[in-house]
């Protein structure tokens, strides 16, 4: 189902990033880089992603000059178990919370919860948030890939950060104009090494079913972003929708390969985690959409929701990728 | 649509480099195993043991050392390049045990460190002890002995 | 002299043998380790790997197949002593160091040192 907005704008974002991402290609953009250790002033790993996320917010919140009682809603979620970086941020505030999971698509799919919010006049301010952690998700999915457990080249780096982003009636100079829900796909894919080819069915259902829906075509869009599908992903998206009639060559990149750069950093295929997207939208894209270079973007995060659990009982691995389109007006 | 998909992805799944990895951790591998007979003359030459029990101190000291290394957090790069030849000698063993008590050391001496240290390890010593059982069962039946 | 060239050549061999399984399949470095330890214990009962630590000297005795090895080893030195019961008693005779040692230096380490990466 895609839906269509005509009073949803983007009011501003703030993002905050870690090392690996201080060494890649858009640092410059970020509002906020610690890049000490994977601490962050705590003594956990788990309480350096809850603190991340908690200060993106409240940054953003003093950012455009408000208190928590101007926000409506503030919707997040995160990659560890029962979103506990989420739950345990959102005790600093006073704001009605709801508490969303679909992995490394949850920030576009708290978009688009948050703009049905706003357009249906239901309310005027919602903060969107996610976060994610290297060693977290780590040492949480530890279990299918371990230790010093050798890396493939397929697989994907969890990127450590957090990005929050406020939705408002109030006009702006960036536009929410239409989303996509998604659809759990599953082909079948069980190597947890090799995100890009489990998620890339996602993105690929969703662009599909998108363009269908508005009757309109890739080229319309200036730029489509995947989230984090990583080289080999991104490249098996573009062959895919080629036999479905769909070019998207000339105009898609993944969000992945803008955060690290590949020849200089060791991030094996790119970037992954649910800040993966949100580091890059919220930062270097909606900067870079600002300044004219691009007019009309869509933004298609994909998800790899599954459990370690399930893996082990032989289960593959689902994913779903949710669409937003945004413009610069 | 489905069979297609699978298709695609095989066509850009690159192959890791088999041939040469395989190549790299025999030699890495083949150089810690001449040292550590090196290793065993020299606690042969300077503590007067003999060869059997020199060959347990061997296997103590790539314990230490591991352990060491991992603490420090240098056994995880090296691990990155030197792949297998680190895991399977009994460096792997110890790195698994000293990482695994790191991790979980924030959620305490019990129920952290104590019932997650042997996460990884203690396959290797189930299996262990299940096969001596097994196989000496199965010897003691079969020759009596 | 020649000790060293088998040394080189076991370790070597079993290390290769690990990464091409982890390579070329879905198996985990805890299933190759499991593996290793069983074919270690196979081939000790076989008094195949005494004949290897003869020529390999240490090299044998480094990768985890040793640590089967070992276990088979203890036990049936006792089994000769005692009969059945000697499976029970004597499996750790040769392996008690090295996971005790492993034991204490993990739990050391740990309380001193956190991860960083």
């Amino acid at each position: 189902m895609t839906k269509k907005f005509n009073n949803v704008y983007v009011a501003d974002t703030y993002t905050i990033a870690s090392i690996y991402e201080k060494n890649g290609p858009i640092s410059n953009y970020f509002d906020l880089i610690y890049n000490k250790d994977f601490y962050y002033g705590t003594d956990t790993f788990e309480k350096a992603e809850e603190k991340m996320l908690s200060n993106s917010i409240s940054k953003l919140i003093n950012k455009v000059k408000l208190v928590d009682s101007d926000i409506d809603y503030v919707i997040a979620g995160d990659l560890e178990n029962q979103i506990a970086a989420s739950n345990y941020a959102m005790r600093d505030f006073n704001i009605p919370f709801l508490g969303i999971f679909s992995a490394c698509a949850t920030f576009a799919e708290g978009i688009y919860i948050g703009a049905n919010f706003i357009e249906g006049k239901g309310c005027k301010r919602v903060i969107v948030s996610t976060s994610s952690h290297n060693m977290v998700a780590e040492r949480q999915f530890r279990n299918p890939t371990e230790y010093g457990a050798l890396k493939k080249k397929t697989t994907t780096l969890t990127s450590t950060g957090a990005a929050s982003i406020l939705l408002t009636s109030t006009k702006s100079n960036i536009k929410i104009t239409s989303a996509t829900a998604g659809i759990v796909q599953d082909k079948g894919i069980s190597d947890v090494n090799n995100m890009g080819a489990v998620m890339a069915i996602a993105a690929a259902d969703t662009i599909k079913r998108h363009l269908n829906d508005l009757h309109i075509n890739a080229d319309y869009y200036d730029l489509i972003l995947t989230g984090d599908l990583g080289v080999y992903g991104k490249e098996i998206l573009i062959e895919y929708l080629k036999e479905s009639g769909i070019d998207i060559s000339l105009n898609y990149d993944d969000c992945g390969l803008i955060l690290y750069d590949r020849k200089k950093q060791p991030v094996y295929a790119g970037a992954s985690g649910p800040c993966s997207s949100a580091l890059v939208l919220c930062s270097y894209i909606l900067n870079e959409m600002k300044q004219g270079k691009y007019k009309k973007v869509l933004v298609v995060p994909t998800g790899a929701i599954f459990s370690a659990t399930r893996l082990f009982q032989k289960s593959s691995i689902p994913s779903i990728a949710h669409a937003i389109a945004l413009e610069a007006i | 649509m489905k069979d297609r998909y699978n298709e695609i992805v095989k066509k850009h799944t690159p192959k890791e480099d088999v041939l040469k990895n395989a190549l790299l951790v025999f030699i890495y591998g083949g150089i810690i195993g001449a040292f550590s007979e090196f290793l065993l003359r020299c606690y042969v030459l300077w503590f007067n043991l003999p060869r059997k029990e020199a060959g347990i101190i061997v296997t103590l000291t790539f314990v230490v050392i591991a352990s060491v290394l991992s603490a420090l957090g240098i056994f995880d790069v090296c691990v990155n390049k030197l792949k297998s030849a680190l895991l399977i000698p009994i460096t792997g063993f110890a790195h698994s045990m000293t990482s695994a008590a790191m991790e979980y050391r924030k959620e305490g001496l019990v129920l952290g460190i104590g019932a997650n240290i042997f996460k990884l390890a203690g396959t290797v010593i189930l299996y262990g002890i299940v096969s001596v059982y097994v196989f000496g069962i199965l010897r003691l039946i079969i020759l009596g002995g | 002299m020649d000790t060293y060239f088998y040394a080189f050549l076991f370790c070597g061999f079993i290390c290769m043998i690990g990464q091409l399984i982890l390579d070329n399949t879905k198996l985990t470095p805890g299933h190759v380790t499991s593996l290793f330890v069983v074919i270690g214990a196979a081939l000790d009962l076989a008094g195949i790997y005494d004949k290897i630590v003869l020529y390999a000297g240490a090299g044998a005795l480094v990768p985890i197949t040793s640590f089967g090895h070992l276990l088979i080893h203890g036990a049936m030195t006792a089994v000769s002593d005692n009969g059945v019961m000697g499976l029970s008693l004597g499996i750790f005779d040769l392996t008690s160091a090295g996971i005790s040692i492993a034991v204490v230096c993990a739990f050391f380490l740990a309380l001193f040192f956190k991860p960083r990466h």
